[in-house]
């Protein structure tokens, strides 16, 4: 072995953290003197640094550790108040508002869940019916290719009209 | 004689504070130093420590026996140090002696005493040179003493990249202090045979 490939190796091998030529690096720093002094300057700060483990820190450093962390854990776990909880835990003089301002949001959802459904419901005419009479007020979305054909060979209007899709609510523009 | 991790965190399991109390004790020391070692400051080694138990806390009750807790703690604070030091541009401030903690070192004469604890400021000196995931690999390896394996396991990489950190750290680790040494002829910089 090469003296210039030992030296790269040996700061695995210090170590032991370098799997395989640990024989031939054994066989080669026994013979050569300055692959030997390389280790040894390779070697010495890591017996330096095993005997440098988890110092003792100083046992003020600890002082109120555990009641601090303790005091953390009581936070995580308390339970999170309930709404009902939250809302009794207003000041008495936010809780109307508070109830004003709930009635009022849920005013607005259920208008808003409400209304086009409802609409939808009254708006949506039989496809028949809105393909046969009048296109207004809603005009029934009918591919334009479709439409051609339609127009060019009214004869086959009847047939056609089987093929519109029944309107949905998706397609009334208000 | 005290109780295992595993029998502790049983313990723990079944919502017994005091065991979670010990098992903080056992730790405390390691997972602030750990924290120290990446992120150069024992304040905030001590308010990542503080929330590495916390997230262990909420998570032992999911905690699988079979695997290594401190491997798992471990990791835990790796990832907070590593987060740390993403959110800012870290400056870690020289460190004096009372910094560095006090070696473990407290029944040797005084003399190598006082020689192991400026031996402890030096390499502490050279390992804030060193970028800290190369120096977290350091002291795992070469302080904590783990395995290659169980470093993978912590620092979530795979086995040739820890051994090339590993390569490089020791690399680094010995140019700057022969560096250190050449520019300090006054200080002593040899290296004593401390645990050889
Ligand atoms: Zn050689």
């Amino acid at each position: 072995m090469q003296c210039w490939v030992v030296q790269k190796i040996l700061p695995l091998y210090v170590g032991n953290d370098l799997p395989v030529f640990r024989k031939n690096i054994a066989v080669h720093l026994q013979k050569c003197a300055h692959c030997r002094l390389v280790y040894h300057q390779y070697q010495k700060p890591r017996n330096i640094l095993q005997s440098l483990k988890t110092p003792q820190l100083s046992p003020n450093f600890f002082e109120g550790y555990w009641d601090e962390l303790y005091r953390k854990i009581q936070v995580v776990q308390k339970p999170q108040p309930s709404f009902v909880e939250s809302f009794f835990s207003l000041r008495p003089l936010w809780r109307p508002a508070m109830a004003v301002f709930l009635l009022v949001v849920g005013l607005l959802l259920t208008q808003k869940l409400w209304i086009p459904r409802h609409a939808g419901q009254l708006l949506t005419p039989q496809p028949t019916a809105i393909a046969t009479t009048s296109p207004m007020p809603f005009q029934p979305i009918i591919p334009k290719k479709q439409l051609e054909v339609l127009l060019k060979y009214p004869e086959t209007m009847e047939y056609r009209l089987d093929q519109v899709e029944p309107l949905s609510t998706k397609n009334v523009s208000f | 004689m005290g109780l295992n991790d595993n029998e502790l965190i049983q313990r723990c399991q079944t919502g017994d504070m005091g065991a979670f109390r010990e098992l903080v004790q056992k730790y405390q020391s390691k997972i602030v130093w750990l924290a120290f070692q990446m992120l150069g400051n024992y304040e905030e080694a001590r308010d990542v420590s503080q929330e590495t138990f916390l997230r262990v806390y909420r998570a032992l009750a999911n905690f699988n026996l079979n695997n290594n807790f401190y491997t798992w703690v471990y990791r835990i604070v790796v990832n907070l140090c590593i987060d740390i030091l993403r959110k800012n541009k870290h400056n870690s401030k020289p460190l004096s002696l009372e910094e560095v903690g006090d070696v473990d070192a407290q029944d040797l004469p005084a003399e190598q005493y006082v020689e192991k604890k400026e031996l402890s400021a030096k390499v502490q000196q050279v390992l804030r040179q060193l970028p800290p995931l190369y120096r977290l690999i350091l002291v795992l390896r070469d302080m904590e003493g783990l395995s290659c394996k169980e470093i993978e396991q912590i620092v979530g990489c795979n086995h040739n990249t820890v051994r090339w950190r590993l390569f490089r750290a020791r690399q680094i680790f010995k140019e700057i202090w022969e560096k250190q040494a050449a520019e300090h002829p006054d200080e002593d910089w040899s290296i004593a045979d401390f645990g050889s």
